[in-house]
This record gives C-alpha cells, structure tokens and sequence, in this order.
C-alpha cells in the first residue's frame, strides 16, 4: 500500500503493475486510486490531522530558539530588560505572563477576523487585564514583595506586545490547539531568557540567589541598572544569532519575521 | 498671570524631566519593541509620535480624575490594569469615532497605527508611573505630554543608529537586533550618567 499523499510510492506501484497491464493503465489506476482515497472523508480527516500534529510540533519548538519572543522577535523587552534584577523577579514575571497570555490567545483563536482590529486590540488587553488578578494573587502567594520590586512592570505584563503580536500573527490563522502551544512555547522562551538573565544580574550584582547568599565574588551594582540589561540582553541575542546562523535553514525564514510596529 | 506662569513653568518642568531625564525608553526600556519595529517604518514615526503624546495625555488626565474620585481602588493592585485599561480605552475610542467622523481622509492613514499606537507599554507605563507618584493635575499632564515626546525623540534617535550601523565590518552575528539593543544599552548608559541614581519603577 503506498501512501496516498506524499505520492512517493507512486513509481514503484506503476513498476509492479506493469506485468500484466501496459505502464499508462497503470499510472491510470494509480491515479484513480489516489483521487478515490483523497476524496474519502477518512483521509481528508486523517491528512488534516496530520498537519495539525506537524503545526504543533514546529509551534512548540519555536519560541524557545528559532523564534525567541525576546532575543530574536525582540518583544516584551521592557520586562526583560528593567525588571529582570533577580531570579525571584524573573519567576514572577514568567508566572505573570502564563496566567495573562494563555485565555488572551484561546480567545483570539476563538474569534479569528470575525471582530474588527480595531476592538480586537482593545479586547486582547482587556481580556488579559481581566485575568491578571489569578495572575497577581498567584504571584503574591510566593513572593509578597513583588508589588514592590516589580513595580510597575508587573501590570505592564497586560499589554506586553509578546501577547499582541501572538494573537496577530499566530492565533489568527490557526486553530486553538496550534495557537495554545505556540503561545506556551513563547511563555517557556521568555521565562527562560528572563530566569538566565535574571539569575546572573542577581549573583555578580547583589551576590544572591532567590534571596539567599550566593557565590560572593565581589558585587557589581552597575549590573541591576537598565543599562546593563539592554547590553546583557544584546549579548545574549548576538550569541542566539550566532546559534543559529549555523543551522540555516529554519533561521533564516525565522528572522525574516519582524516584529509588527 | 503669576499664578498661569507658574503652572506652565511646573508643567514643562515636569515635560522636560520625562522627556530626557526619565525618557521612556532610555530609562525604563517602556515601549523599546515597538520603538525597534517602528523605526524600520521610518516615514511613520511622526504619525505614531503624535497619536501617542495625545493619547498619553488625555489617558493620564481620566486616570488622574479617577485617583481623586475614589483612591480606595488604587490600594487593590489587583485591579489596577483593568482600571487602566479601561480608561485608556475610553481615549481611544473616542479618538477614534472622532478622526473617523471628522476626519475621514486622514482616518485612513492613521486607522493602522491607532491601535498600536494606544495599547503600548509607553501609554500605559507613564500613566501608571503618574498615578503611583502622586503627581498633582498639572504634573501628571506635564508627565504624560513628555513621555511621548520622549518616546518619539528617542525612536528618532534609535531610527539615527539604524542608518549608521549597517556597514560591512560589522560581524554577522550583531547584525540587526543585538547591535540595536548594544546601542540602546550605551545611550541608556549615557543619560544614566546624566541623572546619577535608579529611577523609582
């Protein structure tokens, strides 16, 4: 039995039947077949799912690497940039986005075009905004004092543009199990970037780890300033970049995805 | 007349800080994404900076009005962004029923970038950073008109590194986003030098 949708098999097919029957009849047959089974309700339910498992595959890699919300598609860099001082900052707002995102891109998924962009933008943000009490109740109950060293990047979380532009460009076009994972693979490359920056700036600036003592090799303020995390996080995303132009091709159709003004 | 030069005077006082000493970008990154993807759209940036000084002015003004009706809602910080948002949504949506009526032609070149021009960190960072410091009304509008003019001075700016950091000796893996974000790292550096202390956030 040869696969009906790669069309691989099709040569060896003919081959086989062309002992008893001439090679057009053969290529006949072969063709009838395939359109039979395409036109088969079980196949399209079988090739749609297909694709769906391969969408989800590819989405779930992405965020991590190739398409990294912070060091290649360069959003949400308020957040990864200021606030990141400590590892504890960097959970925070991990945990922040999780509650906040994931509801925000099951309805646009939900929706699709069928409410105008210009509601649809303010939706996103109310919707999240909506949902960041769990988000904030969920955060306080391990780190009360992030009301204060989070400051105002905490709420900031609610209009991220990591949340915008998954929505937009993601959950628009793909069913909810595709945009779930793309979103979620986002959330997990963001709190990755955020907990290694986070966790280095808090060492070698303030000589700690969640709080506790650590490593002390001499302090470096200058680390939990701002500037520092545009530089850090410059770095960080030369090395990705670096990464990546090793292994083309997924990179190159990756970078070419710019950031939506 | 005293009285009127003093509250211009507090009021660009208060401009003048946000739009260098507390630039939304340089000192707080607030907006730096869409400030990075705005400035490859270089003929937009005027468009975009005008939406967004308008619109973080009046959304800080309701914000204000709020605080002073009721400053028991401020004390829930769980609510915080809703009420945020929500008033910024009363901004942008009576912008846009106004340019769409009014205006019609221009409507079309501005009906993009409305949108992403309301629902940014920088709109909202500002408005929160005024309502947490108890900034008075002629502060609080003073704060909010400067913050987005410092947004679009620094985009300006950011958009001037572009075109200067493109060149052969370059390496590879720099190239584009890394060297943006080195760039905006040293500038940041450099008004960090100007002020000498961490900014309140």
């Amino acid at each position: 039995m040869f696969c009906s949708f790669c069309h691989q098999n099709d040569n060896n097919l003919a081959r086989k039947t062309s002992f008893d029957s001439t090679r057009k009849d053969a290529f006949a047959k072969a063709k009838a077949m395939v359109i039979k089974m395409k036109d088969s309700p079980a196949a399209k339910r079988h090739s749609s799912a297909d694709i769906t498992v391969k969408k989800i595959s590819i989405a779930s890699k992405n965020g991590l690497l190739y398409n990294n919300p912070v060091l290649v598609q360069g959003v949400a860099l308020a957040p990864a940039i200021v606030a990141s001082t400590s590892l504890q900052n960097a959970v925070a707002l991990s945990i922040a986005l999780l509650f906040v995102m994931l509801p925000t891109v099951i309805f646009a998924s939900a929706v699709k075009l069928r409410v105008e962009k210009w509601l649809r933008v303010f939706l996103y943000a109310f919707i999240a905004s909506v949902f960041y009490m769990p988000a904030y109740l969920a955060v306080v109950s391990f780190y009360p004092q992030a009301k204060f060293n989070l400051g105002v990047f905490l709420p900031l979380i609610v209009i991220s543009s990591v949340i915008y532009n998954r929505c937009e460009k993601c959950a628009l076009k793909n069913n909810m199990a595709v945009s779930v994972a793309d979103a979620l693979s986002n959330i997990l490359g963001f709190s990755f970037v955020l907990c290694v920056v986070g966790s280095i700036r808090e060492i070698f600036g303030n000589g700690t780890l969640w709080g506790m003592p650590f490593l002390i090799i001499g302090k470096m303020p200058a680390l939990l300033l701002p500037f520092s995390g545009f530089i850090l996080i410059g770095f960080f995303a030369a090395f990705v970049q670096k990464l990546l132009a090793k292994n083309t091709p997924i990179a190159t159709d990756t970078k070419k995805e710019e950031p939506d003004a | 007349m005293h009285n009127l030069l003093q509250i211009l005077g507090e009021f660009f006082v208060f401009a003048l800080s946000a739009i260098f000493i507390e630039n939304a970008i340089f000192s707080r990154a607030l907006g730096a994404s869409r400030a990075l993807a705005l400035a490859k759209r270089r003929r937009h940036i005027g468009i975009y900076g005008v939406l967004l000084t308008v619109i973080t002015t009046a959304a800080s003004f309701i914000s204000w009005a709020i605080n002073q009706i009721s400053i028991d809602i401020f004390q829930i910080t769980m609510l915080e962004p809703l009420i945020f948002i929500t008033s910024i949504g009363v901004v942008y949506l009576v912008a846009y029923i106004l340019i769409r009526r009014l205006w019609p032609k221009m409507f079309e070149s501005i009906g993009y970038y409305l949108p992403i021009a309301t629902f940014n960190c920088a709109v909202m960072g500002g408005v929160l950073l005024a309502v947490h410091q108890d900034f008075t009304l002629v502060q609080t509008l003073g704060f909010g008109f400067g913050t987005g003019i410092g947004f679009t001075l620094a985009t300006l700016l950011i958009l001037d590194g572009l075109d200067k950091l493109e060149g052969k000796k370059i390496p590879q893996a720099f190239k584009g986003l890394p060297l943006m974000l080195v760039y905006i790292g040293i500038l940041s550096l450099a008004i960090y030098g100007l002020i000498g202390h961490q900014l309140p956030f």
